[in-house]
């Protein structure tokens, strides 16, 4: 059992939907009440990370990101080192990888929230602010759990483009799911199945919990 | 202190519109289903934005386009009742109506919301409730606490009855009557049913086709044949106040006093003697005689002076008279009535302005959606 490897995947979903929140919950609303042209072009692009295969877009995060890209220079000359093979790197394509599961429940929970509801909170004098904190999240809530459960979840199995942004620095970039592959290669398949069936359950009771507390809200 | 509306807009909804509403008043906008009534009050709360517009309220100017002042709804002191109340489903009725009341310092939010809610008739068992647990009558009565409890300065109902069924809407009516009454602020009320209009309203504005095509105080409007094919077919016919003057409990009768002294039979009204009602007599139940017959069940027999007859084209006309003046000027003392016959029977009786009738009326013609007690 690689435990540092354990640590590191959760750390990482842990990041991940840290940043996922603010972005989903900005995005999400701003997807679900606002109509302007090209919304379906904007839409599709947040999509994509679902049906790309992880090695197309990690290829494209280590070409972007690479010091031989103008963003990847920049970020070196700002920050003093590169996002490829590094922990913070792998957060960068990990949120990227995320935004589909974190915007679309996001987005379904805020399009439920019936426009008069909204209209009624302003009319009542409620500032945008008290709307969002008392009227929008509470009503929203469970679409916006059920984003972060899929999110950390995605993360923890994510292994494509942790391998191609990140590649297999132990303590570093290596996770469960690279840590699995490693096993693998090596025949050391105790190692392998351990770790599988600690992932496989992992995900399994933070999906279970999603539907459970998604069941217990539904009815109203 | 009074709500002053202009607008004018071609796209995407036609509106051309011009209303004031004063303080303590209740101002019915009539008119059919997608006729610009609810865009209308939409534009007064701020949730839509006209092309071209002037509404101010208590010499606050709210929108003025040409300006570039358009203020959002939380800066307007408004007051909204949704046609589904659109309560917060999350909160309890109590909470819904502390959330509006901003304006206090929170530890006073719920006492002032429960002092609210029990003034609008909600019994303090309920106040712990969700919406989702209450019954539509009791979710207007949230719906309209909340609206209250900004503080308002004016307070608008779009459609508020629509949600109810009959029997509800003939309790909450009065209700929301007295409510509007005692806020003693602008109140305007989107409607499309005449006997939430009779009951609420003391001045009404007609839109049709986003335009507002009369407006007025509600007797002089609703007796307006020139209206007739806005305010409805079946709803033509002529307001008018008149004094409670008597019950006559062994036939449970009520007998009104009209303006100019006439009295008129109905079957029994729940208010007190001298207490003020609003009172419509639809067209078509009223008969023209040119002397008074008497072996008929018909109760009232008023005499009249005819002052307009207005023929259609088939075979229907409406004569305007004016019942129970003081002779020999009762065209100008008495209360105006329309009349619907044939315009066989017009040219049978040779009615025309001059002539003396006799109005028959029969007292069961008189539902009580057509009476209201006048809340003042």
């Amino acid at each position: 059992m690689d435990w540092e490897a354990l640590g590191l995947s959760l750390s990482l979903g842990g990041w991940t939907i840290a940043f996922l929140l603010p972005i989903g919950i900005l995005a999400g609303r701003w997807l679900a009440w606002t109509k302007f042209k090209g919304k379906e072009a904007v839409e599709a692009l947040l999509a994509l990370p679902l049906v790309l295969p992880p090695t197309v877009l990690g290829y494209y995060l280590l070409v972007s990101m690479g010091a031989r890209s103008p963003l990847g220079q920049a970020i070196e000359a700002v920050f003093g080192q590169g996002l490829v093979f590094t922990f913070e790197g792998l957060v960068v394509a990990s949120v990227l990888v995320n935004l589909p599961f974190a915007i679309q429940p996001m987005q379904r929970a805020f399009e439920a929230i019936p426009r008069e509801v909204r209209e009624a909170g302003a009319c009542s004098g409620l500032s945008p602010w008290r709307m969002l904190l008392e009227i929008e999240l509470p009503l929203a809530w469970p679409g916006i759990l059920t984003a972060m459960v899929l999110s950390f979840t995605h993360t923890l199995g994510e292994f494509g483009v942790v391998l191609m942004v990140g590649g297999n620095i132990p303590g570093e970039t290596k996770t469960v799911a690279v840590a699995i592959y490693d096993r693998v290669q090596a025949f050391d398949s105790e190692a392998a199945a351990n770790m599988a069936a600690l992932l496989l359950a992992l995900s399994f009771v933070t999906i279970g919990i999603s539907y459970v507390l998604g069941n217990r809200r539904s009815p109203s | 202190m009074a709500l002053h509306i202009r607008l004018r807009q071609n796209a995407p909804i036609p509106l051309e519109a011009s209303l004031s509403c004063r303080p303590g008043e209740v101002l019915a906008v009539f008119g059919p289903s997608g006729g610009g009534k609810t865009t209308l009050l939409r534009a007064i709360a701020g949730l839509f934005r006209p092309q071209e517009g002037l509404i101010s309220c208590n010499g606050k100017v709210w929108l003025d386009t040409d300006k570039g002042i358009c203020l959002p709804p939380q800066s307007r002191r408004i007051g909204f009742v949704f046609q589904n109340y659109a309560l917060f489903p999350h909160m309890t009725a109590l909470g819904n109506v502390a959330a509006a009341m901003g304006h206090l310092p929170s530890r006073q939010r719920h006492g002032e919301a429960r002092k609210l809610l029990t003034r609008a008739g909600l019994d303090e068992r309920l106040h712990p409730r969700k919406p989702a647990q209450l019954s539509g009558g009791q979710q207007q009565r949230v719906a309209i606490a909340r609206a209250l409890a900004r503080d308002p300065e004016a307070l608008l109902l779009d459609e508020p009855f629509s949600a109810l069924d009959a029997a509800l809407k003939k309790e909450l009516l009065p209700f929301v009557s007295r409510l509007a009454h005692e806020a003693g602020i602008p109140v305007i009320f989107v409607s499309h049913a005449m006997d939430e209009v009779l009951q609420l309203a003391d001045a009404i504005a007609i839109l049709n086709d986003g335009r507002v095509a009369a407006q007025g105080p509600l007797e002089d409007v609703l007796s307006d044949i020139r209206l007739k094919p806005l305010t409805g077919r079946y709803d033509a016919g002529a307001v008018m106040h008149a004094t409670i003057d008597g019950h006559d409990d062994k036939f449970k009768l009520t007998i009104l006093r009209l303006k100019g002294g006439a009295r008129l039979k109905v079957g029994q009204a729940q208010a007190p003697i001298g207490a003020e009602v609003r009172l419509r007599i639809h067209a078509r139940d009223v008969g023209l005689a040119l002397t008074p017959p008497w072996d008929i069940s018909i109760q009232n027999i008023l005499p009249g002076v005819v002052v307009d007859v207005q023929e259609s084209d088939g075979h229907l006309a409406d004569v305007l008279l004016h019942v129970g003046g003081t002779e020999p000027d009762a065209a100008n003392h008495g209360t105006p009535l329309w009349s619907q016959v044939t315009r066989y029977s017009v040219s049978q009786l040779g009615l025309k302005p001059g002539s003396r009738v006799y109005a028959l009326i029969k007292a069961i013609s008189i539902a009580r959606a057509d009476l209201a007690q006048i809340q003042r």
